[in-house]
């Protein structure tokens, strides 16, 4: 690569400025800047003052565009210096790899673990801490979410937060222990490593006060990664949801839908998976949400939360 | 319908499961369940309790073969598309 004389620089520099003075609104010009010439690809050790261009259209095409485009044309000898005209687009990157967006405050280490933050498995993605349940038989401590959100091997290693809003090894906050998607219920439970300390809340919400079945017209309120703290009403329950699991099709029972009770209202988004729905009335869960739709209206969906605990052998722990 | 286990609630669960026998596989069914009924009466919202079939796109009830009501329950269409979340 050549060198440059200062008189040299400065001079490109002036020209640069006069080119971009002329030509930078012009809708073929993506860059100008000084740089060396670009011949037949290869980098010469020329200065000039370089016209990054959309298209660059040559010979008779050229003459052809210049007729009928005589504003677009870039008239070299306006410019006092040598010029370049390299075809280059440069667009914006919003999200290179592996820049991630700032997570929301949810998606943050939390030095106390509670229901409504951010929680994954340890392959890269993000759901909803639903609460935290304690094992009918052996009274072990477990954070209850989808099986969805934690799935995998028993023992696969828990992040709080999850790995898609960085969780990395050390934030692992438990393993996981069983599911009951054979069961036809999308839940899991992972034991408490005992790395952090847990009460019984659901953030922004209130306490968990106990467990009540869902019912229609049930006002309802839920705190979760993807939209916060939301409230709807029951519109539906019973249900059956179909979904493929072990490369086979099964349905997700005892579901119920939640609607919003404003019109334009929100219930849920992505990364609420495994948070609780509570009746609003008496802070008891009613269920663990697992899916939504936004089109053509609102609805979430949610697994009764009796037949959860029931399946996973566990209770909540209320008074902790 | 007022009470969750009276006789009425056991033959929508039986109507709702022969719906989901019949449907749950059809790749257009997101939901099977029982609840307050879509179809407004003058803009008004009833509880009127019926089944719901719900699907992913718009579709004629006749391309589900759904048949008005089942046991004397009506059965809705809901156009409704639920994603894990």
């Amino acid at each position: 690569m050549g060198t440059v004389q200062l008189e040299t620089l400065r001079a490109a520099c002036q020209a640069r400025d006069l080119a971009a003075a002329y030509y930078l609104l012009n809708p073929r010009v993506t860059l100008i800047d000084v740089g060396w010439r670009i011949q037949e690809g290869e980098i010469t050790e020329e200065l000039a003052v370089r016209f990054h261009v959309r298209d660059k259209p040559t010979g008779f095409q050229f003459e052809a565009f210049s007729e009928q485009n005589p504003d677009l044309v870039i008239d070299p000898d306006k410019i006092p210096f040598p010029v370049d005209f390299p075809q280059a687009v440069y667009p914006l990157h919003w999200y290179p790899y592996p820049y991630r967006a700032q997570p929301p405050p949810r998606g943050y280490v939390f030095e106390t673990l509670r229901g409504g933050i951010s929680i994954s498995n340890e392959y890269g993605t993000y759901g909803t801490l639903g609460g935290i349940v304690r094992d009918r038989d052996t009274d072990e401590d477990m954070v209850l979410s989808n099986w969805h959100v934690l799935g995998g091997e028993k023992g696969v290693r828990i992040y709080q937060p999850g790995s898609a809003d960085g969780g990395q090894f050390e934030h692992t906050i438990a393993f996981l222990e069983r599911h009951v998607m054979d069961r036809g219920i999308d839940a899991a439970v992972a034991k408490l490593s005992a790395t952090r300390p847990w009460i019984n809340d659901q953030f922004e919400v209130a306490p968990v006060s106990g467990v009540v079945a869902p019912s229609l017209n049930m006002r309802v309120v839920k705190s979760g990664r993807g939209s916060g703290v939301t409230k709807g009403v029951i519109d539906g329950f019973e249900g059956e949801y179909p979904i493929e699991y072990g490369g086979l099709p099964r349905k997700i029972k005892h579901v119920f839908r939640i609607v919003p009770v404003t019109k334009m209202g929100e219930v849920s988004r992505p990364g609420d998976s495994g948070s609780w729905w509570l009746e609003k009335d008496s802070n008891k869960t009613a269920g663990l949400h697992f899916a939504g739709s936004d089109y053509p209206e609102e609805a979430a969906l949610a697994i009764a939360m009796p037949q959860v605990l029931e399946a996973l052998n566990v209770r909540i722990p209320v008074t902790a | 319908m007022s009470q969750a286990n009276s006789e009425s609630w056991r033959q929508a669960r039986r109507a709702r499961d022969e719906l989901a026998d019949q449907l749950l596989d059809h790749p257009d069914v997101s939901l099977i369940d029982i609840g307050y009924d879509p179809d407004r009466k003058g803009g008004e919202a009833t509880e009127r309790i019926v089944l719901r079939v719900h699907v992913r796109r718009s579709l004629d009830r006749e391309a589900l073969g759904l048949p008005e009501e089942i046991d004397g329950i009506p059965v809705r269409v809901v156009v409704a598309d639920y994603r894990l979340e």
